[in-house]
């Protein structure tokens, strides 16, 4: 890059005569160069010289783009592109991650106990002692799971999960307030035990559209017995 | 969706305000002149290819330092040659592929002798073009090939403007040289 430029003999640089044949000077030394060409053999010779190198320049083969270069270049590049952007977005995965998974946690710590969907709701379920139905009061605080997804809300009210107050789920009657029963009721009534499991079915109303006593394969449906209290929360999703 | 209609500097914007989508019509618009600016550089069209691919990410890149007002070809011209330069020292070759027998030298009207002789004379010229140094060679490329102005290759080789003019001569003298050598059979 150090090498040294010729100068003509006459003394004009080789530069000017480059920048001649380049259309690069200005006016004023253009037409000097112009005039000094007239009458310096040398020069014109330079001048001639690189012109026809460039010329031959000009004539290099030049190897036009494949098809497939010319057809895929931009979606290759646009690809390569937003591949970069999704990896901007990975970077903050590491961070984004443990964050999901701590929100979720406090999630589920937050509602245990609680059914999702129905936080501190109360449910109603009834039993009998000796003398008589007697209501009583639950809280539910079992979570709901898959009826959440559907159009009913299951609610299961288990014995062993209950704190406070128990959950009574016997409903006994004595032999003959049975007989007077209608089937459905007296089918219901006689199969639940100590430790059985009343599940009430609601819909999106908070209407008890179903009662179903699982240890028995029997159903339950004369819903007049189930008394539900007139401020059962309706449904309201998550 | 952007056309072709669109100026460069609205498709710059756009891209810099983060709508990736404006550097397609940009592509399509200057791989050609990319694509024979490197190739003229490397002669191998497979390089070319992939070195083209790369220097438009490059660029996608970097458009946040494009100056608006600015002309977008030099500014990716610049890139490109940068880019290559880093190729071809980093490969320390340039490719002179023979040319194929199949071409059409529609100024020799298919006479052997001078299509001989035409494929002869050009396949000296990428010999010697091989040989010059890098800048020499890119400097010639820019103005005989590309006939970008002094100013256009001054800001793509982010060198003053006089330096264009002295290296640009150097670069002919020194292929006149190489010529001279070619033809006492030296090379």
């Amino acid at each position: 890059m150090s090498e040294k430029l010729n100068k003509s003999s006459c003394g004009i640089p080789v530069e000017l005569l480059s920048a001649y044949i380049d259309n690069e000077l200005d006016e004023q030394e253009y037409t000097r160069i112009k005039e000094h060409l007239k009458s310096c053999v040398h020069c014109q010779e330079i001048v001639e010289q690189f012109r026809e190198m460039d010329a031959r320049i000009r004539e290099m083969e030049l190897e036009e783009p494949s098809r497939e270069f010319i057809f895929n270049l931009k979606r290759n590049v646009m690809e390569r592109v937003g591949k970069k952007k999704k990896n901007a977005f990975w970077r903050f995965f590491p961070i984004l991650v443990p964050a999901a998974v701590a929100v979720l946690i406090l999630v589920i710590i937050r509602n245990e106990g609680t059914p999702v969907g129905m936080n501190n709701r109360v449910a109603y379920v009834y039993s009998e002692e000796e003398k008589g139905i007697k209501e009583e009061k639950v809280d539910i605080s079992l979570p709901v799971t898959k009826a959440v997804s559907r159009t009913n809300i299951g609610i299961e009210s288990r014995k062993d999960k209950m704190e406070s107050p128990p959950m009574p789920t016997t409903i006994a009657k004595k032999e003959e307030e049975i007989e007077t029963q209608p089937y459905a009721e007296r089918s219901a009534l006689s199969d639940v035990g100590e430790s059985d499991v009343i599940r009430a079915i609601v819909d999106s109303t908070g209407k008890i559209v179903n009662v179903a006593i699982p240890c028995s394969r029997k159903r339950y449906n004369d819903f007049s017995v189930i008394k539900r209290q007139t401020t059962f929360p309706t449904y309201s999703p998550g | 969706m952007y056309n072709n209609n669109e100026s460069d500097d609205v498709l710059i914007q756009s891209v810099k305000d983060g709508d990736c989508e404006a550097f397609g019509p940009l592509i399509e618009r200057y791989k050609i002149p990319i694509y024979r600016l490197v190739y003229r550089m490397v002669r191998n069209r497979d390089d070319a290819e992939d070195l083209v691919q790369e220097i438009f990410i490059k660029a996608y890149n970097g458009i946040k330092d494009f100056k608006t007002g600015n002309r977008f070809l030099p500014w990716l011209s610049r890139i490109a040659v940068n880019h290559t330069l880093n190729f071809i020292r980093k490969e320390k070759r340039v490719d002179i592929q023979p040319l194929e027998w199949t071409e059409n030298y529609a100024d020799c009207k298919n006479d052997p002798v001078e299509m001989v002789e035409h494929k002869m004379l050009k396949e000296k010229i990428a010999r010697a073009m091989a040989r010059l140094p890098e800048d020499y060679r890119v400097i010639l490329i820019l103005r005989v090939e590309e006939e970008l102005s002094y100013d256009e290759i001054s800001q793509s080789l982010n060198i003053p403007k006089g330096t264009v003019m002295s290296r640009l001569a150097r670069a002919r003298q020194r292929l006149k040289e190489i010529f001279e050598e070619m033809d006492k059979g030296a090379l």
